[in-house]
């Protein structure tokens, strides 16, 4: 068997912020048939093919536990253990709707949140891909959260599966990983370099330092005009070589902000590179005491929180007035 | 004594906290509102705005404004109020008029309407005595007044994937004129004008059907940054010799089969996207020891010349789409480490 951890979780999306309409009602499920029907009924071709799994199902699909012994653990098994349901149902924005967190099967396993909005409209969140995820509702400090679960990264010599947890937070329409232990640590320059794929993803580094000066080398695929909702490309009008600004310190603070929300050391850890279809990221966090913090992320997927400071940093592509450096 | 010191002192705060204000950026209209006097800059860009706000037009001492990537269907013309305003970016909106009354705006340098769905300019654009940066990319222009032709200041011009025709017609005496962008215009040759403006350091001509460039073209001595990709062109031009400082050179996407001998001579390039074109020797490039960025991408190039480890600048080698061995490629990450090499 081809070992299962490819990845350590792939996040498809943050946040769909795409209505969904439902003419059943989350308050009517009272169990995985009526909750399958449910995400079936949605009118999203992704969600119509969920199917839950049954326990024989879960049953058959297994992952080594540890790359020399080769022995197998149900996905059954540590839902078991970990308490994990393959629905459950509360009002976790607390905006008097019920939500859906549902785990189910389309072409591969998957954790939706389906958060309410009210008159049938659903913000749909895909929280995880793979066999590799297991999410449930939880608390902390009386707010709602949710408690992530995932297999911990191989290295390379060795390898035994360990669950981890990580608890996530949920702020204006986004996930954050909640941390005890913060990065306290002064930070006076980001550097942020992204690679190819087997595609045409964007290839680019970007130095930021904290006073907002910039420096941005596009390298293939950048494009001078964001595609707006339904627009086509006409041209390849690519930026291209060394290029500068200064970006507002509002936009450098919501940055940093998640970035010293963050436990560096754990998102730090090794990655699986099973694949190379998918591009790879590094980002550079440089303090005051002259250390510094590599993170590399293959595929983009290490943390929900990280998720979105690359999200941030490579809007900044778009939404700044870039200008040829002189040499 | 004391109370020198302490007015000294008093009087130094007061000028310093309001040099502070005067230098701030202003990124929110209310609390722009409420400091009137002191808001010199406002940047309401990004921020889903999809009606002009005219409570903006009350900043009488506004000199800089930018409202891009927003949903702004119109200006209106209450924008003559804002007197002293420099710079003024709407780019990336929804904007088909421009109103008479902006080109009012005579203390206006930098005007950025690229991204939008303008047809027309007025004639009064002529009146813009000042204006060193004009960005009208991505419009949908089909022609420009006359009085164009008058904005002898500009430094810098952009009418890329415009429906801009016979440009001869438009382009006037911009002898500051330092970059231009003529992209996407389907240009068939390159107006001869453009010898003329001896300061340019930046010219980009993207996705024309250009096969050649003016004799004079090596005449603008000043060329740092020139992007031909997506043309016409069966050769490197030979003007390009003569661009002795030329650092950033694009001309992906064309038939060129030869890299000249000269083309080694070009020191200074730092930065060159060849790919998609027929060539299957890179042995001239070996001398540009600057060169930090090269794109060969889909090329015919089976083998790489051994000279090509002085490279020890580059950064970025893109070598796809070709067919050099394994072997050759691994010898090359021995000797630049550094290299991100794209292979695949």
């Amino acid at each position: 068997m081809r070992v299962i951890l490819i990845h350590l979780f792939f996040i498809i999306s943050l946040s769909f912020s795409l209505a969904q309409e439902n003419t059943l009602s989350i308050e009517d499920i009272s169990n995985d048939t009526e909750a399958n029907a449910f995400v079936n009924a949605m009118d999203n071709l992704f969600l119509e093919c969920i199917k839950i799994p049954s326990p024989e199902e879960l049953e058959e699909i297994k992952v080594r536990d540890n790359l020399d012994t080769w022995s197998e653990i149900s996905l059954a098994e540590i839902s078991d253990s970990l308490d994990i349901r393959n629905y459950e149902i509360m009002d976790f924005d607390n905006n008097g709707h019920l939500d859906l967190l549902i785990r189910g099967d389309c072409t591969q396993l998957l954790t939706i949140l389906l958060m309410n909005q009210g008159n049938n409209k659903f913000d749909d969140y895909y929280l995880s891909q793979g066999n590799e995820a297991f999410i449930k509702f939880g608390q902390l400090d009386g707010k709602n959260v949710l408690e992530y679960y995932y297999m911990d990264c191989q290295s390379n010599s060795s390898f035994q599966l360990k669950i981890k947890k990580r608890t996530l937070t949920f702020k204006s329409g986004r996930f954050y990983e909640y941390y005890d232990q913060k990065n306290n640590k002064e930070i006076v320059g980001l550097y942020y370099k992204t690679t190819a794929c087997f595609g045409t993803c964007p290839v680019f580094e970007m130095s930021i330092q904290v006073d907002g000066t910039s420096i941005y080398k596009p390298k293939m695929f950048n494009y001078k005009k964001k595609l707006k909702k339904g627009e086509i490309r006409k041209s390849k009008n690519e930026r291209k070589g060394i290029l500068k600004t200064t970006i507002t310190k509002k936009y450098i603070n919501e940055i940093l902000d998640i970035i010293t929300s963050i436990d560096i050391n754990d998102v730090k850890k090794c990655k699986t590179t099973g694949s190379t279809d998918e591009p790879n990221c590094y980002l550079t966090i440089r303090y005051a005491d002259g250390s510094i913090d590599k993170i590399s992320d293959y595929g983009k997927d290490t943390s929900f929180s990280l998720q979105y400071v690359y999200h941030l940093i490579e809007e900044l592509r778009y939404n700044q007035k870039w200008k040829k450096s002189p040499r | 004594m004391m109370k020198k010191l302490l007015f000294l002192n008093i009087l130094f705060i007061h000028l310093f906290l309001k040099q502070g204000i005067a230098q701030h950026t202003f990124e929110n209209l209310e609390l722009a509102l409420q400091n009137i006097e002191q808001v010199k800059k406002l940047d309401l860009r990004v921020q889903k705005i999809n009606e002009f706000p005219k409570e903006i037009f009350q900043l009488i001492h506004l000199e800089e404004l930018d409202l891009s990537i927003n949903q702004i269907r119109s200006i209106p013309k209450e924008i003559v109020q804002l007197k002293k305003l420099r710079i003024l970016d709407l780019s990336d909106n929804d904007i088909k008029e421009i109103p008479k009354e902006l080109f009012l705006l005579h203390q206006l340098e930098e005007l950025d309407i690229s991204m939008n769905q303008i047809l027309e300019l007025p004639e009064e654009i002529g009146q813009f005595r000042l204006l060193k940066h004009l960005d009208l990319g991505m419009n949908r222009l089909e022609t420009l007044p006359s009085s164009f032709k008058e904005l002898t200041q500009l430094e810098f011009l952009n009418l890329e994937e415009t429906q801009l025709s016979d440009l001869e017609t438009f382009l006037g005496p911009f002898t500051k004129l330092n970059t231009l962008h003529l992209n996407y215009l389907d240009l068939e040759a390159v107006p001869d004008c453009i010898c003329e403006y001896k300061n340019l350091e930046y010219i980009s001509l993207e996705g024309n059907s250009i096969s050649d460039l003016p004799d004079c073209f090596g005449s603008l001595k000043k060329l740092e940054i020139l992007h031909l990709d997506m043309n016409q062109f069966s050769e490197i031009p030979p003007e390009v010799r003569s661009l002795e400082i030329l650092f950033e050179f694009t001309i992906s996407e064309n038939n060129i089969t030869i890299i000249p001998a000269w083309f080694s001579q070009l020191k200074e390039i730092g930065f060159l996207f060849i790919g998609d074109n027929q060539i299957k020797d890179i042995s001239p490039l070996c001398q540009l020891e600057k060169l930090e960025t090269l794109s060969i991408m889909n090329n015919k190039l089976d083998s790489l010349p051994e000279c090509i480890h002085r490279l020890e600048k580059l950064d970025l080698f893109n070598i796809s789409g070709n067919d050099i061995p394994q072997e050759t490629l691994e010898k090359l990450l021995e000797s630049i480490p550094e290299l991100y090499l794209i292979a695949r």
